[in-house]
């Protein structure tokens, strides 16, 4: 270890020098108190300082006042050598951060005391930060480590826990989401498609956060798969009935769910198009909401079976609902529900109920969008306590029958058509009379159609002129839709990237805009080698 | 396409004499701006007359207003048609955009 010796008497620096060097100190010099900061403020200074009281220059007490303000720099050991043995001078010291002193003259065994003395506190001291460096490193790990638990948590809830909504489904529409806590917790959905009017909705909600929660999730999903195709095959094909399913699960889980202490709430409900039937099986899942827009009513579908993993005994009875042309049923955890401002009451089922009275009428993937909205706008905060998972299940609505009008027009490939194809569209929309749409609704479908004819002109014809693009319009009873037909390139929408909300990029907008101003838009190819954009946009109700 | 400055103190109002700002016209905007970036340091961007701006027009604006700021300036917009204002929150441009509602708050909200 480096010491230093500061006295300005070249006699008791030299002694403690000699010393010093005899017990094995590596020994750095001063002879007055600027030059021993000097040396305590270089690379690898001494760890411990032995300096005189009186000096030129800097006292002993300033250089040790000075190292103590010097908070970022490693600790030096402080024993002042002083001439004056008065309690004053002592607080003195004291007062600067000194460690120790020395009354001189004094022999080598006092010297040897207070120096064994520093070297002991310096090693406790440099023992004690290894310590704390080692605790900040494990907690950092720690962090690292819950991190990466929240990210397989996200992914697994991503893979495992949530089925795609079938798209192209006969006589429905379905839409789901799922906006995750910053926990995840074992929401889940799923959906089993058995034939073109028959199909089952499946809800969940499982007690319990972070991985467990999501695997138990996972695990009751794939309980329901198993149970699914077992009975299919033990009944020779014929498709078990709902509360088949659940009990045959049940059978299988409840005692497993039990040991874990740890319950599952879920929603098993079959949708048949062909009776206009619905067959639900509830384990203590939240009240689904089933809106009559014929009765301008909604209806809360509730079995009374508890939770699986509950009771074993349990026996799961179905409920049976019939339904109408356009009815729709809403499913939901009770993140929705029960989510609440800091201060005040949760939203609550009669808020939903009254939300989807009035918003029912709009295609499922935009009720659900306004009952996220308002979920926010309640709590006032865009994060989630607890996952919010919605599933809306739309039945069609009675057929509308052919178009009222068709009308079309052609249109060279310039930009300046834009603004033509923007009036026809217009044109199209005030010839009819029941005013399907509202000024806002009307503007957008302009904007979505101004996008795809930009699109072509620019990027399926790449600016050539003399080229045509055939805009046509088919008005029905309840939606508008535009069909775009070139020759161009065939547009494909996911090759686009992204556009960048921040204002760092100014393309990508145009795709991204057409899906938010319309219900459907669909880019198809023809064995002609002729391309249409489909836009289609529904009725608004407000 | 036709625009009209007017100076209110340290505030450049632009007047944007257009019924719409769309693809056809977007480039047009940019080149007519350049020189008016160039001159003033603070532009107020009157859309009043603008009925229509698609997904090119609100990028031509994004390009003045990176610009406007690489040079310390600044740009706001104000007066737009409810419509107007729609393309912007549709493209969520709201957001990263200082839009105020009249000229008036628009000089005032430079003063700020």
């Amino acid at each position: 270890m480096k010491v230093l010796v500061a006295d300005d008497d070249a006699i008791t620096r030299r002694m403690v020098e000699v010393i010093l060097r005899k017990w094995g100190y590596e020994v750095v010099v001063a002879d007055d108190g600027d030059r021993a900061w000097q040396v305590l403020q270089e690379e690898d200074s001494p760890q411990m300082a032995i300096l005189d009281w009186q000096m030129p220059g800097m006292d002993g007490v300033e250089v040790c006042r000075r190292l103590r303000s010097q908070t970022e720099r490693p600790y030096v050991y402080v024993v002042l050598l002083t001439a004056r043995d008065t309690s004053q001078g002592l607080a003195e010291g004291a007062n600067a951060g000194a460690d120790d002193y020395l009354i001189k003259p004094f022999d080598p065994p006092r010297l040897k005391m207070r120096v064994n003395a520093g070297l002991r506190i310096l090693n406790l001291q440099s023992q004690l930060l290894d310590s704390v460096e080692k605790y900040k490193k494990a907690d950092a790990q720690l962090e690292l480590a819950r991190v990466r638990e929240v990210e397989t948590g996200a992914k697994i809830q991503q893979t495992l826990l949530l089925g795609l909504p079938p798209a192209g489904l006969q006589g429905a529409r379905i839409a789901a989401i799922t906006s995750p806590s910053e926990m995840i917790d074992g929401d889940f959905y799923d959906f089993f498609v058995h034939n073109e009017s028959c199909f089952d909705v499946i809800v969940g909600d499982v007690m319990g956060k972070g991985i467990p929660g999501a695997l138990i999730g996972a695990a009751v999903k794939s309980h329901l798969q198993r149970a699914l195709s077992q009975l299919i095959y033990n009944d020779r094909g014929q498709l078990p009935e709902p509360e088949d399913i659940i009990n045959f699960v049940h059978k299988d889980v409840t005692k497993e769910l039990i040991n874990l202490e740890t319950f599952a709430t879920l929603c098993y409900a079959r949708f048949d198009h062909a009776k206009m039937k619905a067959t639900l099986v509830d384990c203590g899942h939240t009240a689904t909401i089933h809106w009559q827009p014929a009765r301008n009513a909604t209806e809360l579908l509730k079995g009374d079976n508890v939770p699986l993993g509950f009771i074993e005994a349990e026996r799961y009875k179905q409920i049976e609902q019939r339904f109408e042309p356009g009815d729709l049923f809403f499913f939901y955890s009770d993140g929705v529900t029960e989510a609440q401002p800091v201060y005040g009451d949760m939203f609550g089922v009669d808020r939903l109920r009254e939300l989807i009275r009035r918003s029912g009428r709009n295609e499922p993937h935009k009720l659900i969008e306004r009952v996220r909205s308002a979920v926010i706008a309640f709590t006032h905060s865009e994060t989630f306590a607890d996952d919010l998972t919605c599933v809306a299940v739309k039945v069609d609505e009675a057929p509308v029958g052919a178009p009222i009008i068709h009308s079309e027009i052609l249109v060279p490939s310039e930009l300046g058509q834009l603004q033509t194809i923007r009036t026809f569209v217009s044109k199209c929309i005030e010839r009819d009379e029941g005013a399907l749409f509202d000024d806002e609704d009307h503007y957008q479908l302009l904007i979505a159609v101004n996008e795809a004819a930009s699109n072509i002109i620019r990027h399926a014809y790449q600016g050539q002129t003399g080229e045509s693009i055939t805009v046509s319009s088919d008005l029905f009873a309840d939606r508008i839709v535009i069909r775009l037909l070139h020759s161009g390139t065939p547009f494909d929408p996911s090759v686009v990237r992204a556009p960048s909300f921040d204002g760092t990029r100014d393309g990508g907008f145009g795709v991204y805009m057409i899906e938010q101003c319309v219900d459907e838009v669909q880019y198809l190819r023809a064995p002609d080698g002729k391309s249409t954009i489909r836009i289609v946009k529904r009725e608004t109700i407000r | 396409m036709e625009m009209t400055v007017e100076q209110k103190g340290d505030v450049s109002v632009v007047n944007v004499h257009a019924d719409h700002l769309d693809a056809s016209v977007s480039e047009e905007f940019k080149r007519e701006m350049a020189p008016l970036l160039e001159e003033h340091r603070y532009i107020l961007l009157d859309m009043g007359q603008l009925r229509f701006v698609d997904s090119a027009g609100l990028g031509a604006i994004l390009s003045c207003l990176r610009k406007s700021g690489s040079t310390g300036g600044d740009l706001k917009l104000c007066n737009l048609a409810k419509p107007v204002r729609a393309s912007f929150e549709i493209a969520r441009m709201h957001r990263i955009m200082d839009i105020l509602s009249t000229e008036e708050d628009g000089l005032q909200a430079f003063s700020r």
